[in-house]
């Protein structure tokens, strides 16, 4: 199929397939070849957690904050409102004012619940 | 996008703009009275509104359509969201707990429904599902200190979520067939082909799945007695009624537009739903010693006698659910009305022990309660007697003998249940003691008020039941005139 | 090339789907979907729908993703917890049963099923990129866009509620 400026075709991601292939292509091969070539010495002290640190005490799997959680939960929630912002400005020009009326009444939404977010704390943390 | 529709969406609006505006109180400052007063006026704005519309059929295409069976819906599920409110306050007042959030949520979940029974389009039918279930979701662990809270939140999240997978992916064979997603396309790709492709049917199969799961009928009924158990009980009260009305809207609008009534296969399915729900509900109530489970298993069961007037798929049908719906709505309010307000700090009143001798405590609240089980058992002279007989009727005209004889039978299970919590509020006991606290007068007055109002509709329904019907027939005049 | 590559990434997402039912360590299960993730990606993009190719990476390969390792951080995932909490032969038997019907409809539905009307001539390959599917999104599907932002309000405020921390109560 011809491709022109105006059709974008699958075909034409080739040349980031070929550069994610060369990426990884490094990558495994640097991998691989130190694994080859270097040299190998093992002792209970240089196959331990942290090599050279505190020695480690108790158990890693310790549960975490659930402020974490609450922010990465509010981050998805504003991370899909930004994804909505990409096809609204690609077109803003052929949507003109009643597009761009709309998008202030999605956003005042947002930020209405985001001032509610900051105002009950959830992004203080202490 | 024209103005008037934002006129014709005006109800759903002024929800949006009174959640915003709690919200933002909320941000600034907690006042459980501040919120609870724009609550109720946002409710009472909305219905006026609505009143405006009356008798008009306008299409937003191809999301929404303000007919008659869409207002009715809509102010059904307006009142009803407006009587949950009203017993709130006094229930929420005891709380130590955060209360304002609550109407918050309420009011959106409120919106997901009615944007549920207006919609004609897949699209909009699953965000209005989707918004009526995250607010579920945080309504029904409203109470977080509560024992079972968190345990009824978790089951309705997951349960809730695995449906509206099999919802969508129902939808997406639908859409795969019949390369459209709104109601009447597909209605006009049925009438193309002579027999229900058999992708399509699959589609609709596991479509049934996600909308079982919010009606609550057998087999998807599994989450309905914990749930109900662990949430709140305004919150029960709401997901008994506008959860399962809004759904049971939606459902008939789908079959009417799509005229799905004609394939044999939807109905046997339903057939077999509906005698499930129905001796499921009443079999499993029986031994049941906590009020709360008891009217989970009895909606599963009301529910299963709605779906024997869908089935009759004709006018007399939707106007017998229509009515059934009225006079379920009003007594599991009434009900749950009356778990709230002998509800104590702790725990809601959901034991059997706590009714023993409620006559004798309280007169007023046992007479309404007993009103209202005898409304779910359908005795005469109640709102629930009246709806079951248009039921009956449905059923009959369409000759649908085995549903209707499996109707009778289950009254008449039904009966035992709702008869030994009556006994248990008029049984004598021996030592009379008031363990709650009483609260000031002015603060119960809106749930006193809120359910004599419920008691005496209930009556007046039972009673003169012509004044509803003419309403009914009037505003389904715009819908289904197809028939 | 392109019929070869959709077989390669259905291989690709079948395998990497099953790997995440059937590994036994979470975060493999996490790092297994992330591969199905990316590999739908490329279905996407093979379907010239690069802008729900860029999505799916970034909300559910990106955001969903760290949550997922969130609630697995929350878990309780010490050996001898694990070992408590084998699931019992009935639920594994009654799974297979349920899934394998689910599947043996799905064959029995999909093997003469005829999908979709494509008209090759009338065909725009450029249907899903970004500039058409906002064209759409803003113009046609305007109130469900408008609805999506209430249904984000909705989840903000109830994670907000159920997640804030009492003033008397311990959150780990």
């Amino acid at each position: 199929m011809e491709t022109t400026a105006t059709t974008h075709l699958p075909s034409d991601y080739l040349p980031i397939l070929i550069q994610f292939a060369a990426a990884l292509g490094f990558v495994i091969f640097a991998i691989v070849v130190t694994h080859l070539i270097g040299p190998k010495r093992h002792s209970k002290v240089k196959d331990a957690a942290w090599e050279c640190g505190v020695e480690s005490v108790g158990n890693a799997r310790t549960p975490v904050s659930y402020k974490y959680f609450m922010t990465a939960i509010l981050f998805v929630i504003f991370d899909v409102e930004v994804i909505f912002l990409y096809p609204w400005a690609v077109n803003f020009r052929g949507l003109g004012m009643e597009g761009f009326i709309q998008m202030i009444v999605f956003m005042t939404m947002l930020m209405l619940g985001f001032y509610y977010v900051i105002k009950k704390g959830i992004l203080k943390w202490e | 996008m024209r103005l008037s529709d934002l006129y014709f969406l005006m109800p759903l609006l002024i929800l949006v703009g009174a959640a915003t505006l709690n919200m933002l109180v909320v941000a600034v400052k907690r006042n459980h009275k501040v919120i609870f007063g724009i609550t109720i006026v946002a409710h009472l704005v909305a219905v006026f509104t609505l009143l405006q519309l009356n008798g008009s059929s306008y299409q937003i295409p191809p999301f929404f359509v303000m007919d008659g069976w869409g207002i009715f819906n809509l102010g059904l599920i307006l009142l009803t969201s407006l009587f949950v409110t009203l017993l709130s306050y006094a229930y929420f007042e005891q709380r130590e707990e955060r209360k304002e959030e609550y109407y918050l949520l309420l009011i959106l979940a409120t919106l997901g429904a009615c944007v549920l029974v207006i919609s004609q389009h897949f699209m909009a039918l699953f965000l209005g599902l989707e918004i009526l279930s995250v607010a579920l979701y945080s309504l029904i662990a409203y109470l977080r200190t509560r024992e079972r809270s968190d345990e009824a939140g978790i089951k309705y999240l997951i349960l809730a979520a695995l449906s509206s997978a099999f919802l969508l992916f129902g939808m997406a064979l639908v859409y795969a067939v019949t390369g459209t997603m709104s109601f009447p396309e597909i209605g006009v790709y049925l009438q193309s082909v002579s027999e229900l492709p058999l992708l399509l049917l699959t589609g609709f199969g596991l479509m049934i799945v996600g909308i079982g799961f919010k009606l609550g009928i057998v087999p998807f009924h599994m989450w309905a007695p914990d749930v109900y158990e662990g949430a709140p009980a305004p919150v029960t009260a709401f997901i008994a009624t506008v959860s399962k009305g809004g759904m049971m809207g939606l459902l008939i609008r789908f079959f009417s537009q799509a005229d799905a009534y004609r394939y044999a296969n939807l109905m046997l399915i339903f057939t077999i739903i509906a005698i499930a729900s129905m001796l499921a509900g009443n079999l499993l109530a029986l031994r049941q010693k906590n009020i709360k489970r008891l009217l989970a298993y009895s909606s599963i069961a009301h529910l299963g006698y709605i779906l024997v007037a869908f089935l009759a798929g004709n006018r007399l049908g939707v106007e017998a659910v229509s009515f059934y719906l009225v006079a379920y709505f009003i007594t599991s309010l009434g009900a749950f009305g009356v778990v709230a307000l002998l509800s104590d700090t702790e725990r809601d009143a959901d034991q059997l022990e706590d009714y023993r001798g409620l006559f004798w405590r309280r007169p007023a609240t046992a007479a309404v309660f007993t009103a209202m089980l005898l409304s779910l058992a359908g005795i005469p002279l109640t709102a629930g007697f009246v709806g079951k007989f248009y039921i009956l009727a449905s059923g009959v005209n369409t000759q649908q003998w085995l549903l209707v004889l499996m109707l009778v039978l289950n009254s008449v299970i039904g009966l035992y249940y709702y008869i030994k919590v009556i006994a248990a509020m008029f049984a004598q006991t021996k030592s009379v003691q008031e363990r709650r606290k009483v609260l000031h007068p002015a603060l119960s007055f809106a749930s006193g008020g809120a359910m004599a109002i419920l008691g005496l509709l209930l009556i007046w329904i039972g009673v003169y039941p012509t004044s509803l019907v003419q309403l009914i027939r009037g505003l389904l005049a715009t819908f289904m005139t197809t028939f | 090339m392109t019929g070869s590559l959709f077989y390669f990434l259905t291989f690709l997402t079948l395998f990497a789907a099953l790997g995440v039912v059937f590994s036994k360590n979470p975060v493999y299960s996490v790092l297994f979907l992330i591969l199905t993730f990316f590999s739908l990606s490329g279905h996407y993009i093979l379907l010239n729908a690069q802008f729900v190719a860029a999505v799916n990476i970034i909300v559910y390969a990106g955001a969903i993703m760290v949550l997922f390792l969130f609630v697995i951080m929350f878990l309780n995932l010490n050996m001898d917890t694990e070992q408590a909490q084998k699931k019992s032969v009935l639920t594994k038997v009654a799974g297979a049963i349920s899934g394998g019907l689910l599947l043996v409809i799905m064959i029995a539905v999909l093997k003469d099923a005829e999908v979709g009307s494509y008209d090759p001539e009338n065909f725009d390959s450029q249907i899903g990129l970004v500039e058409n599917l906002g064209h759409l999104l803003f113009t046609k599907y305007l109130l469900p866009f408008e609805l999506a932002s209430v249904l984000f309000l909705v989840a903000m405020v109830g994670a907000v509620m159920l997640g804030k921390k009492e003033t008397q109560q311990r959150h780990f």
